[in-house]
């Protein structure tokens, strides 16, 4: 399962620049950690507002993730 | 708009490969200019010449459908889920799109519809960003949201009976605006109990009150 291809392909069609979207995955032994990085102005496009784009994102990795049994950390940065 | 010119057979069968090629399913959507009726051979004899059309289409009511179609099969594909698009239609203001799958339908609903709703809220905003339309994308499966109305009917008039037994007001869970609106408007003709949104945000939930205790 490709987490990091997943939310990149949503992320990029948010954000005005597409092209400085980079992530970092951390696998662990029980979990997996996405870092997500986006230029300041799209933090935004991102989060969404109360954070409703960035909780939609998280419930589709989980959804994905459900299947392998492991739990996908995301974590947006700036 | 723009303009596709498009031969075949017969004037009819140029309309269907013309409307085919552009992903159009609404005829009504497109202008259509006969340029050439076209002539048929007699029993294969003679001159046969095909059907010409000029075909005026609106690129958004192409493109919005297309994009829709393209995201929603991306993102099932990188989840890694296995499912079709069944259908999807394209009104004035609305898409609507119905999925269908065999083993991953559970999955795709989630938890009381949430990944179904996070999936639809994602697909609106990548289109439209995409598109720039502002066309409303509605995701179903397996008429999920059908049933899911005709049960939150049912457990509200269920609840409502209860509250005006006991005479004491009832608070449903958290749900979405959609969700609400739909209570609000199965009890709005029980003169018997009041119903009111309490709550911020995500946690807005309904309450159901008496209407004799205020």
């Amino acid at each position: 399962m490709d987490y990091k291809d997943l939310v990149i392909y949503m992320v990029k069609s948010l954000v005005d620049h597409p092209d400085d979207v980079t992530i970092n995955e951390i696998e662990g032994e029980k979990s997996t950690i996405l870092e997500l990085r986006v230029l300041k102005d799209d933090i935004g496009k991102v989060i969404g507002k109360h954070g409703r784009i960035a909780r939609a994102i998280r419930t589709i990795i989980n959804a994905s993730a459900t299947k392998t049994g492991k739990r996908v950390v995301l974590e947006i940065l700036d | 708009m723009k303009v596709i010119e498009i031969e075949g057979r017969t004037v009819d069968e140029a309309t269907k490969k013309a409307l085919a090629e552009l992903g159009i399913t609404d005829a009504s959507k497109v202008d259509i200019e006969v340029t050439d009726k076209g002539k048929s051979g007699i029993f294969g004899l003679g001159i046969s010449r095909p059907a010409k059309i000029r075909l005026y289409y609106n690129e958004n009511s192409v493109e919005v459908k297309v994009t829709t179609k393209e995201v929603i099969e991306n993102i099932l594909n990188k989840m890694e889920i296995i499912a079709a698009i069944k259908d999807i239609k394209e009104g004035q203001s609305k898409v609507y799109v119905e999925l269908e799958s065999e083993k991953h339908s559970g999955l795709i609903i989630g938890r009381k519809g949430k990944t179904l709703e996070a999936l639809q809220f994602m697909v609106n905003l990548m289109v439209n960003s995409i598109t720039k339309s502002d066309k409303k994308i509605i995701l179903d499966i397996e008429l999920y949201r059908e049933k899911r109305e005709r049960s939150l009917r049912k457990m509200s008039k269920d609840i409502a009976m209860k509250v005006i037994k006991t005479g004491k007001p009832w608070t449903l869970e958290p749900m979405n605006p959609f969700e609400r609106r739909l209570i609000h408007l199965t009890l709005q003709n029980d003169n018997r109990v009041i119903t009111k949104s309490e709550g911020q945000g995500i946690y807005r939930k309904i309450k159901i009150i008496p209407s004799t205790s205020k």
